[in-house]
């Protein structure tokens, strides 16, 4: 799929479209569970290693965990889309493991290697090296000031050089050719289409060499500079005694053979950086030599020491010089400088291992991330255990509301009741009726009093009796009317009835008589216990003789004539007191 | 390289299903307290109708303690003209023709005078005079009275008769009457 497609439907998928591409991708491949489709090759337990001679690739097997290296069937480097799948199947099927779950494919970049110094000084305030390490990839014309210059060709990188006299002034950028991209990225979308996870690196050789093999000479007391003799080019790195990285230098060879002005460039550039002696340690790093490396050296180097070196191998095979260091372990300590920040934190940043033939940004941008990936797993558990716990509530719930309904006030019928305001209201006048009728006021009730009053000896005459029952005052507000009763008893008595009159005229003595009257009548309306009830007495006792004639011709004879006033309340709490309202 | 997945992912994996599953709570929860109001209301109701039964029930069970007693009154109530109160007084003092003697003036007042004036309902007064001794009146005033338990005693005098050795005896009634 050419890049333009795929970047056009990138596009068209929308929002929802990705969404979806995440699910297909979820459900028909492994990228929501291996995750090797996202990590590093240098990671990975199984890779091919590509070597680049003419215009194939010589093919190394590195079984990580083994640490063993076997040669493969080489490929070439402009094979088709079929011949690269029966590539990838005779690799499956009869290098890699059964059961191998993902593949890298490393290409070490050893053709043509340049080297760029631009001005870092531009880059200080937005942090320096790190700050273009990732604006290079895209625009390398702007970092290293040379709008000739294209990330469509070459592939750029920057190198820290930490001991460069000018190294606040002035960064190192490496750049390589980008053939052998396109041949990566078949081989990652065969791995796609075949649910496979192959992930791929372009290493530039002269950067891995340059990383390791000046740490395998031991410690030295002065500046040294080591030589990578390629085919096509040679690959400087001036080094102080320490082991600081001072300078990087790419020297093309003339018909593959060193140049002639070596020495001199050489000698220019150690001037530059201040290294008066010059010594050079050379690897030769051809797999085919028609003239040793040492003859070369000694025919062009007359005013420089140099020293030529076997990179250390402990493979059974003959591997290429960048392979057989490929497994040195850089935190080894066994090797040199590790104090010093070349072989520290630049190694620890995986300078030397940047990927100068990386998927295009469409390539990538047309697939979730590992972290969209992890995402998009995280939001299916959290679906499945919301969905659960979403769906327990909901029957928590639905069994609560069964709890609920099952109340047995639920299930009781309403019964019809009958019309309350009208049987309060029945009830009202009933009682408004009974009200009105109890006993209140009657006339032989009273005679029954004033008989209780005396005894019924002849020594009490009446002569006259008045009793009222009326309305007293003070009931204005409440809905029953006070009631005010008199009585005015008059007549004559003789000196027998005074110890009664003496009983009579007394709160305790009249109470008796009627408490006495009520209880022989049986009428509540005399009993003077209630508090709402009030009596009083006024007696008028006057000693005046008289004689009375009476029927039968007797005449009786009185000594005092008198006068009883009685007066009772009754407020209007009383049970007698006088309703006023309607019936 | 931002990712152009992440923001689908996040919405459509994440936000939109937790907010599906917050939609999902809400309306559950909803639902159930609904119901609860619902059958809260329901148990509500029942308890007031059980309540409105009971409160019925005990006033129908007043209403009822006053069967009989009601058609009685209305007796009462209506039976209280004149002439009824006149045949009244007559029968019931029959026995003491000897020594009692009903001046038959039994005399319609207004009815602004006495205790039935304080009140609302609709009364009239009555004015009786008893000419008798003091025994043969009582008993028969306990009659009529018992039989006219609507008549209410405004005033009462007893006096001697200046004609015989009986007692005047004047009285005055405001009488409840019917509505």
């Amino acid at each position: 799929m050419s890049q333009e497609h795929q970047h056009e439907e990138t596009r068209q998928e929308g929002f929802f479209g990705k969404y979806r591409k995440c699910c297909r991708l979820a459900r028909a491949s492994s990228r929501g569970r291996n995750p090797a489709w996202y990590q590093d090759v240098s990671s990975l337990g199984h890779q091919i290693h590509f070597y680049e001679v003419g215009n194939q690739y010589f093919a190394f097997y590195f079984n990580v965990s083994a640490g063993t290296w076997v040669t493969v069937s080489p490929v070439s480097s402009t094979a088709d889309d079929e011949a690269l799948q029966q590539y990838l199947d005779y690799i499956r099927s009869e290098v890699l493991p059964p059961k191998t779950k993902s593949l890298g494919f490393m290409i070490h970049l050893n053709q043509e290697v340049s080297v760029f110094e631009f001005p870092l000084s531009h880059w200080e305030d937005e942090g320096g090296v790190a700050a273009v390490r990732d604006l290079i990839h895209t625009d390398p014309g702007q970092v290293l000031q040379d709008r000739t210059l294209s990330a469509d060709k070459n592939s750029f990188r920057v190198y820290p050089t930490p001991a460069s006299p000018s190294v606040e002034t002035t960064g190192c950028a490496i750049a390589t050719a980008t053939r052998g991209e396109d041949f990566l990225k078949r081989l990652r979308d065969l791995g796609v289409e075949a649910n496979f996870p192959i992930r791929t690196l372009g290493l530039c050789s002269p950067l891995l060499l340059m990383a390791r093999l000046p740490r395998t000479f031991g410690n030295q007391d002065k500046p040294f500079c080591t030589m990578l003799r390629f085919e096509d080019f040679s690959f400087f790195g001036f080094f102080t005694g320490a082991g600081e990285l001072i300078l990087l230098r790419s020297v093309r060879n003339t018909n593959k053979k060193l140049p002639h002005n070596l020495e001199s460039n050489l000698l220019a550039s150690a001037a530059a950086v201040e290294i008066s002696e010059l010594e050079v340690k050379a690897f030769d790093c051809r797999i085919q030599q028609e003239e040793s490396l040492e003859n070369e050296l000694s025919g062009i180097l007359f005013n420089c020491v140099f020293q030529t070196f076997v990179p250390p191998t402990q493979s059974e095979i003959t591997l290429p010089p960048e392979l057989s260091v490929f497994q040195i372990e850089d935190s080894n300590e066994g090797l040199s400088f590790s104090e010093t920040e070349t072989f520290g934190q630049t190694i620890d940043d995986n300078y030397h291992l940047q990927d100068f033939l990386p998927p295009s940004s469409v390539e990538v941008e047309a697939l979730p991330s590992g972290f969209d990936m992890k995402l998009f797993r995280l939001g299916r558990l959290m679906k499945f255990a919301g969905g659960l716990a979403v769906m327990s509530f909901m029957a928590w719930t639905f069994l609560g509301i069964l709890k609920v309904r099952k109340n047995a006030d639920f299930s009781q019928e309403i019964q019809s009741v009958p019309d309350i305001a009208a049987l309060t209201q029945k009830l009202g006048k009933l009682r408004s009726t009974e009200s009105y009728l109890i006993p209140r006021s009657r006339a032989w009730v009273n005679m029954e009093l004033i008989s209780q009053m005396f005894e019924n000896d002849g020594s009490v005459m009446l002569s006259e009796v008045e009793h009222t029952a009326a309305p007293a005052r003070g009931g204005l507000a409440t809905a029953k009317s006070p009631i005010e009763k008199t009585w005015t008893i008059s007549g004559l008595a003789n000196t027998q009835a005074l110890s009664r009159f003496d009983t009579l005229n007394t709160q305790e003595g009249m109470k008796e008589v009627f408490k006495r009257a009520s209880e022989v009548t049986n009428d509540e309306s005399l009993d003077p216990s209630p508090n709402s009830r009030n009596l009083f007495i006024v007696l008028e006792l006057d000693r005046r003789s008289s004689e009375v004639a009476l029927s039968d011709g007797s005449t009786r004879y009185f000594t005092h004539k008198f006068t009883i006033k009685i007066r009772q309340t009754f407020s209007a709490a009383d049970k007698i007191a006088l309703p006023k309202n309607k019936i | 390289m931002k990712s152009k997945f992440k923001l689908p992912v996040l919405l459509f994996g994440i936000i939109l299903p937790l907010f599906s599953f917050l939609i999902c709570i809400i309306v559950a929860k909803k639902i159930k307290s609904g119901q609860v109001a619902k059958v809260e209301q329901r148990s509500e109701n029942v308890r007031k109708n059980l309540e409105e039964k009971k409160r019925a029930d005990a006033l129908q069970a007043q209403v009822n303690s006053f069967d009989g007693k009601n058609s009685q009154w209305e007796k009462i109530f209506e039976s209280s003209s004149y002439s009824d109160v006149s045949h009244l007084v007559v029968d019931a003092s029959k026995e003491f023709n000897a020594d009692f003697r009903f001046s038959g003036e039994v005399r319609l007042g207004d009815n602004a005078s006495g205790l039935g004036a304080e009140s609302k309902q609709n009364s009239t007064t009555y004015s009786m005079t008893f000419t008798g001794t003091y025994q043969a009146v009582q008993e028969t005033l306990l009659r009529v009275e018992s039989e006219l338990p609507n008549f209410v005693l405004n005033r009462i005098t007893v006096s001697p008769d200046r004609d015989s050795n009986l007692l005047d005896i004047e009285l005055s009634y405001s009488a409840w009457q019917k509505s």
